[in-house]
C-alpha cells in the first residue's frame, strides 16, 4: 500500500522552519523525509507558484555575489493556517491508520 | 535533441502557457538558479537537465498553475462537447437540419460554422497537447482554420461580375429555381428573381423592377447599389414569416446582381428608388449590417433575422477571439530586460 504524497503540503511544512528557495526546498523535502519523497524538479516549481497564487507563500529576490538571484520563499499567516489544517487532518488520518494496523491488543 | 542550459532554459520559455513576461522571467530565472546551485554542488551539467526532463513536459507542468488552456485540457471533452452543442444548436436554429447539407439542399453553411467552434479549438488542443510542437504550428493552423472558415462564409457574397446581368444565390438557394421555392416569396418577387437571372440588360431588369417596386416596397424588400453599378437585392425575412426552401426554414437570403449598361440615368433612377426604399425599410428594419471586404470594392449587404444574426454575431467574436488567443500565445521576445520585483 502506498501513499500519495501532497507536494504543496510537504513544502508548506519545510518552509515552517524557515525560509527556502527552490533548490533548498527539494533537498529539505528529500533528506527529512528520509528519501521516501523524491518529487521530480519540474513539480516543485509550479507548487510553489501555486502556493504563492493562492497566498499561503510569498518570495522575494535575493541577489548574489557572482551567481544567479535566487527567490527564497516564506510561509505567509495564511499559509501557517494552512499548515495547520493539513497537521490537524494528517494527525487524524494517521492515528486512524494507526489504529487498523496497530496491534491487536492496542484497540 | 542535447540541450544545454541556456538553450534548454530558452526552449522552456517557448513553451511556457500563457504567463505575463514577467512571470515567464521569473520561473525561469528560479530555474536558472536551481540548475546552476545543483551543478555547482557537482552535478554534470546533462545530468541535472535529465532529471528536470524536457522543457515541454516541464512547461507542461505549469499549466495546471497558470494556463487558460489547463481549464480546456481538463474539460477537453466537455468543452468540446459544449461547443458542438452550440455549434449544432445556432445552426440547426438557423439554417435548419443537417441532413439538408448531405443531401445537397442547402450550402454548406453548417460546416463552415462548425469550423469556428469545434475545428479551430481543437486543431489547437490536438497541436499543442498531442505534438507537443512549438506553439507557432499551432498557431499559423488554427489562424487559416479561422480565416478558412471566415472567408468561406463571407466572400462568396461578393462573386458578382461586372459582366453579364449575374443573380448570385450564394449564401442559402444554389440555384435559382430553389431561390423561386421559398414559400414566402409571392408573385412580385418571383418575377424578379427570374428576370434577374435571366435579363439581358438593365433596362429589362429596371423595367420590371418599376412594375414590382409596390410590391416590394410592401413586402419589406429591399435594393442597394454600390459604386461600381452592381448592386445587391436582399430580402429580409421577419420573424413571424420565415422562408422555407425544400421544407428547412431560411432565415435570410441574398440576390446579388451586375449590370452591363451602366446607364447613368437609370442608375440615378434606380438609387433615387433605392433610397426611398432604404429610408422606409431603415425606419421598420434597422438590423442592416455592411460589411467590406477590402479586397474587393463590393459593399456587401446582410439583411438577417435574429436567428442568423445571433451566427453572425457569434463567428465574428470567435475570429476575433481566435485571433487574439492566438496572439497571446505568440513566443515570448528574445533578450529583453529582466523584471526583478518581488512577486509577494
Amino acid at each position: 500500500m502506498t501513499f500519495k504524497g501532497d507536494l504543496k503540503a510537504l513544502i508548506l511544512a519545510v518552509l515552517a522552519d524557515g525560509d527556502l528557495h527552490g533548490y533548498e526546498i527539494l533537498k529539505q523535502i528529500r533528506q527529512r523525509s528520509g528519501q521516501v519523497f523524491k518529487f521530480g524538479e519540474s513539480k516543485l516549481y509550479p507548487a510553489l507558484h501555486g502556493l504563492e497564487l493562492d497566498g499561503f507563500i510569498a518570495a522575494e529576490w535575493i541577489e548574489q555575489e557572482g551567481k544567479p538571484d535566487r527567490k527564497v520563499y516564506h510561509l505567509t499567516p495564511t499559509g501557517q493556517g494552512k499548515l495547520e489544517e493539513h497537521r490537524a487532518t494528517w494527525a487524524e488520518f494517521s492515528a486512524g491508520v494507526a489504529r487498523l494496523f496497530g496491534p491487536t491488543e492496542a484497540r | 535533441m542535447k540541450h544545454t542550459l541556456s538553450s534548454y532554459l530558452e526552449d522552456l520559455e517557448a513553451r511556457l502557457p500563457l504567463l505575463t513576461e514577467p512571470q515567464r522571467v521569473e520561473i525561469i530565472a528560479e530555474y536558472r538558479a536551481h540548475i546552476t546551485a545543483e551543478i555547482t554542488a557537482g552535478t554534470p551539467e546533462h545530468e541535472v537537465l535529465r532529471k528536470f526532463g524536457k522543457p515541454a513536459k516541464v512547461a507542461h507542468q505549469f499549466y495546471t498553475t497558470y494556463g487558460v488552456y489547463e481549464w480546456f485540457r481538463k474539460w477537453q471533452f466537455a468543452t468540446l462537447a459544449f461547443m458542438a452543442i452550440l455549434a449544432v444548436g445556432m445552426n440547426w436554429y438557423a439554417f435548419g437540419n443537417p441532413a439538408k447539407v448531405l443531401n445537397g439542399s442547402i450550402p454548406p453553411v453548417w460546416l463552415w460554422n462548425l469550423s469556428y467552434f469545434v475545428i479551430g479549438p481543437m486543431g489547437y488542443w490536438w497541436f499543442t497537447y498531442r505534438c507537443r510542437s512549438q506553439r507557432v504550428i499551432p498557431m499559423l493552423i488554427t489562424f487559416f482554420v479561422l480565416l478558412l472558415g471566415f472567408a468561406m462564409t463571407n466572400l462568396p457574397m461578393a462573386n458578382a461580375s461586372n459582366g453579364a446581368a449575374n443573380v448570385n444565390f450564394a449564401l442559402l438557394p444554389k440555384t435559382t429555381e430553389e431561390a423561386m421555392s421559398l414559400s414566402a416569396v409571392s408573385t412580385p418577387l418571383e418575377q424578379l428573381a427570374k428576370a434577374a437571372a435571366n435579363a439581358a440588360d438593365s433596362t429589362q431588369f429596371a423595367k420590371l423592377l418599376s412594375s414590382t417596386q409596390q410590391a416590394v416596397v410592401d413586402q419589406q424588400r429591399y435594393l442597394r447599389f454600390d459604386r461600381t453599378g452592381s448592386g445587391t437585392f436582399l430580402i429580409p425575412m421577419t420573424e413571424s414569416v420565415p422562408a422555407k426552401i425544400n421544407g428547412a426554414t431560411v432565415n435570410f437570403m441574398a440576390v446579388r446582381f451586375a449590370f452591363t449598361d451602366n446607364s447613368k440615368t437609370a442608375l440615378a433612377a434606380w438609387k433615387r428608388r433605392a433610397r426611398d426604399i432604404d429610408s422606409l425599410v431603415s425606419q421598420t428594419r434597422p438590423s442592416v449590417i455592411e460589411f467590406t471586404t477590402g479586397l474587393r470594392s463590393y459593399t456587401i449587404w446582410y439583411l438577417l433575422s435574429r436567428s442568423a444574426s445571433w451566427v453572425l454575431a457569434g463567428q465574428y467574436f470567435g475570429f476575433v477571439a481566435g485571433v487574439g488567443l492566438l496572439a497571446s500565445q505568440l513566443p515570448p521576445r528574445r533578450n529583453r530586460r529582466r523584471s526583478r520585483t518581488s512577486s509577494a
